[in-house]
């Protein structure tokens, strides 16, 4: 990763600037990135793309203070498009590597994100994005709704068909609370089917 | 074991390294390459103009197969930098396009006029199956058909004049504005990711979408003069021009009103389809706003904000709600409306298309039988044709 461009103690430049916000916010890009596509190099080669577009408006935006909010948007508007237009090889649910039967904490744990993932990414792109929005990237609905260019009631709806879908994949991990109570997955369901009927 | 959505999600994410390159200098090759994507993407207008003259239009549009387009003068200047990339942005820029600065415009194109017949050229907007891909413009002369606009990276949007025509870019990038004879300008910000450009009938007026990170932008470029105006918001998002170009009415058929935003309307029978989770939206409306059609689709389809409206599934009286009867019988019905009452009306019939030119009275004035060209729909484009 190459440094800024500014020479020390000088002001910096608008592409050392841009630089600067690259090396600051591309882990948690690659992060949302990763999520979306289920491949390293993909999430990659989508960061960039979106950070191309963000540098080309990087005059306004980095006044403005919202190149990440932007940069963001951007990558999820690629992300879609991408799925539409060329129907990217996805991860089949059939293909959901087999939970490990072991009786050690991590690998399950390894082996239960492993499968999860592949349940996302067999997600159509945009349940994938509301779900990555909302969830790991913990906005709430009106951002969410705003960075995904759609209303709020769209949303929900695409959060709750990608749980449904996600649960109907894992019934076991929905109803791991054994004692009969609904987990913490299975009430954030339960919530945005209230909160879509409402 | 994490038993929360948002906990796993974090574990999935976080089992990856950091980027494994440099993503700023990724970044500022691939800003390069947009902009000459852009300025590459301009030039099709000359290409498609020397085809039209006669030197070959598969030999020209295929590589491969023949010589290269000639050079465009206006894209002979080295491309900006990306310092530059950055500057001169306007009310209406979309993702640093520069805008259409001092252009005045390409005057009028004089193409609408009353139709006694089909005119021999008609253009379409043909898609193929897996209907997210986008859709080509085919030109048909009589009944050979032929490709002229198809490109798996931009789409295209056909002006009823057959001639001028908007490249979309639902990512955002820049995009330009063309013609069929080798006008064209660039930095124009035409975002189709969630709206799509819609041409007035007389194809001297467009509503476009601009991506801007705060604001979707709506405006409308006057051809006749190169001037952008705001267009209200209500109707800024895919409207339906009026047959007779006085109106834009919304997408989801509920508010007409003129593009300056007076003589606003509001269609009482809106509420009979605005109500059905199956409606996608508006496909065109008559010159008095007294009757509509009306597209439909499964109801995640029709609510998923991408679906673009085109089929008449049904002709509704927009006063009522109440459906009526089309004057021709169909099956996967496409009406264009005429300012003069009549109507121009699609029927893909898987195979064979149908269209007919309709008078106000009903009668059937013309038909011609076109050989489909694609299995995902065709869907009339330009028709005011006549030389």
């Amino acid at each position: 990763m190459s440094g800024s461009t500014a020479p020390s103690g000088a002001p910096p430049t608008r592409q050392g600037e841009f630089e600067d916000f690259v090396r600051a916010r591309s882990g948690a890009l690659c992060a949302s990135a990763y999520l979306l596509t289920g491949d390293r190099g993909l999430a990659e080669d989508l960061v960039q793309d979106a950070l191309a577009r963000t540098w080309r408006s990087w005059k306004r935006l980095h006044q403005t203070a919202n190149a990440e909010a932007y940069t963001r948007r951007t990558m999820y508007h690629l992300h879609v498009s991408r799925w539409r237009r060329r129907k990217l090889a996805e991860v089949a649910t059939e293909t959901v590597p087999e939970r490990a039967d072991s009786r050690v904490d991590d690998e399950a744990a390894t082996a239960l994100r492993l499968a999860v993932h592949a349940a996302l990414l067999s997600l159509p792109a945009k349940q994938r994005a509301a779900i990555v929005v909302r969830y790991f990237e913990d906005q709430t609905e009106a951002a969410a709704a705003a960075i995904l260019d759609c209303p709020i009631t769209t949303l929900r709806a695409r959060v709750q068909r990608g749980l449904r879908r996600l649960r109907n994949s894992f019934p076991e991990l929905v109803l791991a609370d054994h004692g009969g109570h609904l987990s913490r997955w299975e009430l954030e369901f339960e919530n945005v089917r209230g909160e879509a009927n409402a | 074991m994490p038993d929360s959505i948002r906990e796993l999600l974090q574990g999935i994410a976080g089992d990856e390294p950091g980027p494994s390159q440099d993503l700023a200098a990724g970044a500022f090759k691939r800003a390069r390459d947009i902009t000459r994507r852009r300025y590459a993407a301009g030039a099709i207008g000359v290409v498609i103009a020397l085809a039209l003259a006669g030197m070959g239009t598969a030999s020209l549009l295929n590589p491969d197969e023949g010589p290269g387009p000639a050079d465009d003068p206006t894209t002979a200047a080295e491309s900006p930098t990306d310092e530059d990339e950055t500057d001169d942005q306007t009310d209406f820029s979309s993702e640093g396009c520069a805008g259409l600065g001092d252009w005045t415009g390409w005057g009028s194109s004089n193409s609408a006029a009353e139709l006694t017949e089909l005119p021999t050229d008609l253009y379409f907007a043909v898609q193929q199956d897996g209907a997210e891909s986008f859709p080509a413009i085919y030109r048909y002369e009589g009944d050979a058909a032929e490709s002229l606009l198809d490109d798996p990276d931009d789409s295209y949007f056909m002006a009823p004049d057959g001639n001028r025509f908007a490249i979309g870019s639902p990512s955002g990038d820049c995009s330009s504005l063309a013609t069929m004879t080798g006008d064209k300008v660039d930095d124009v910000g035409v975002y189709t990711m969630y709206c799509k450009p819609s041409w007035s009938p007389d194809s001297d007026r467009v509503v476009l979408n601009a991506a801007d990170p705060e604001l979707h932008a709506a405006y409308l470029v006057d051809f006749t003069t190169g001037e952008l105006t705001d267009v209200p918001e209500e109707v800024g998002c895919s409207p339906r021009w009026s047959a007779d170009g006085e109106y834009l009415v919304s997408a989801d058929g509920t508010v007409a009103m003129r593009p300056d935003g007076t003589g606003r309307t509001e269609l009482a029978g809106a509420a009979a389809w605005t109500e059905d989770e199956e409606f996608t939206g508006l496909a065109s409306v008559s010159a008095d706003l007294s009757r509509a059609c009306l597209q439909f689709d499964d109801a995640e389809t029709a609510q998923s904000g991408h679906a673009t409206a085109n089929r008449c599934d049904r002709y509704v009286d927009t006063e009522t709600g109440d459906e009526l009867d089309l004057p021709v019988e169909v099956q996967n019905p496409q009406v264009v409306f005429l300012a003069d009452g009549s109507m121009i009306v699609v029927d893909d019939q898987y195979g064979t298309i149908v269209v007919s030119l309709v008078g106000a009275d009903g009668s059937v004035l013309d038909e011609r039988e076109l050989p489909a060209q694609g299995s995902g729909g065709s869907f009339l484009r330009g028709y005011f044709t006549a030389p």
